[in-house]
């Protein structure tokens, strides 16, 4: 089924749309998922999550690209329980601690939010002048979480190639970020 | 900033890239790089040109030459490259040496015919489509041989004739020959040939 016609039935909160999403993109959003959390259970609640996040988003929303919207939700729910896990090895103390001091800073939440658009605005810039192959691994590397190796498989290149693109593009993005007055 | 800032901030990348990043193929890049190929390019249409200007010099001088040899043919010389060795003062080969005219006969006149220049060992003096005044100054002859004397050639007119000319006179047009054994009838399935 095509992307526009499983939106459709998300606006008629026809529940067959997440049946038709699970179907067209299931596979790929738990991988994703795995990838970045190590752990197929973890990676299965994120993809479960993120169809209730697609189902309550959507409408109002209507996504021109359906699978990198969901993969952005379930890359966000993997994110999450990946803190969550490191948070749970601190000490319960410094974690109460801590959130009680957070309670203390003003919009702290605000500002990364801020920071994070901020950034990924100049990101989106530098993307948009980085050549196509080059993109495509970064992308391949830090928002899809794949390993050297996997990058050399899906693309058929050899992993000493990509370990020179990925260092050049790193090159390119500390002194592009240097530019725009953004210090790593 | 930290790393984990930056990785977090790749949420914020336009979905146009995240979903070409998970679809699209990598470019196909050739094995053999770009300059090699410009180079190895180069060569071929350099190759190709020179083949190319060689092929139609061939052709012109070949074309030039079956033209002029179809002419000297049919007046039974030798090839302009023979003429111009044996008009380089070769003694030997008097025949060949021997200033020429290819002649039409358009007209008969007193003693004579109008002709136009066909081909001459010296188009300069007698350029193509040149009218001339063709006469015969026959040799005095003893008795004996009079008769022969009298029998001149009669060409129709509208023969193609070759003449091995002795004078020439620019201001009245009229070629004298001296005798009519100068004058070769070319047969019109030879002229046809050409």
């Amino acid at each position: 089924m095509e992307d526009s016609q499983i939106i459709a039935l998300y606006w008629a909160r026809d529940e067959e749309a997440i049946r038709q999403t699970e179907s067209a993109y299931g596979t790929r959003l738990l991988a994703l998922a795995d990838r970045i959390l190590r752990c197929p259970e973890d990676a299965q609640e994120s993809v479960s999550d993120t169809y209730m996040t697609a189902w309550n988003t959507i409408p109002p929303q209507r996504p021109g690209y359906f699978f990198a919207y969901l993969a952005k939700i379930c890359r966000n729910f993997a994110f999450g329980i990946l803190d969550w896990r490191n948070a749970a090895k601190r000490s319960a103390d410094v974690v109460y601690l801590s959130r009680e001091l957070e309670q203390c800073i003003p919009d702290s939440h605000q500002d990364r939010a801020l920071e994070g658009a901020e950034i990924g605005r100049v990101l989106n810039a530098f993307l948009g002048e980085l050549e196509r192959e080059s993109r495509l691994i970064f992308l391949r590397r830090y928002w899809y979480a794949d390993s050297v190796a996997e990058i050399a498989a899906r693309y058929g290149i050899s992993e000493s190639k990509v370990k020179t693109r990925l260092y050049r593009t790193r090159q390119k993005l500390h002194t592009y970020l240097e530019k725009e007055g953004i210090t790593v | 900033m930290t790393g984990r800032a930056l990785l977090e901030a790749m949420d914020y990348v336009d979905e146009k890239y995240v979903d070409e990043a998970e679809f699209a193929a990598l470019p196909r890049v050739s094995r053999v790089p770009i300059r090699h190929i410009a180079a190895l390019a180069a060569c071929v249409c350099l190759l190709l040109t020179g083949v190319a200007m060689f092929a139609l010099s061939s052709l012109s001088a070949k074309s030039t030459d079956m033209a002029m040899d179809s002419v000297f043919q049919q007046n039974g010389s030798a090839s302009p490259e023979e003429n111009a060795v044996s008009y380089g003062g070769n003694s030997d080969s008097t025949a060949q040496d021997a200033p020429f005219l290819l002649l039409r006969l358009e007209d008969l006149t007193d003693g004579g015919y109008v002709a136009t220049v066909v081909g001459a060992s010296d188009p300069e003096t007698f350029p193509e489509g040149m009218y001339l005044t063709v006469k015969v100054e026959t040799p005095p002859v003893e008795s004996d041989i009079a008769e022969d004397a009298d029998e001149k050639p009669s060409f129709p007119v509208g023969t193609l004739i070759r003449v091995e000319y002795g004078a020439y006179d620019p201001e009245t047009g009229i070629l004298t020959l001296t005798d009519w054994s100068a004058v070769e009838q070319i047969p019109p399935e030879e002229e046809q040939k050409g």
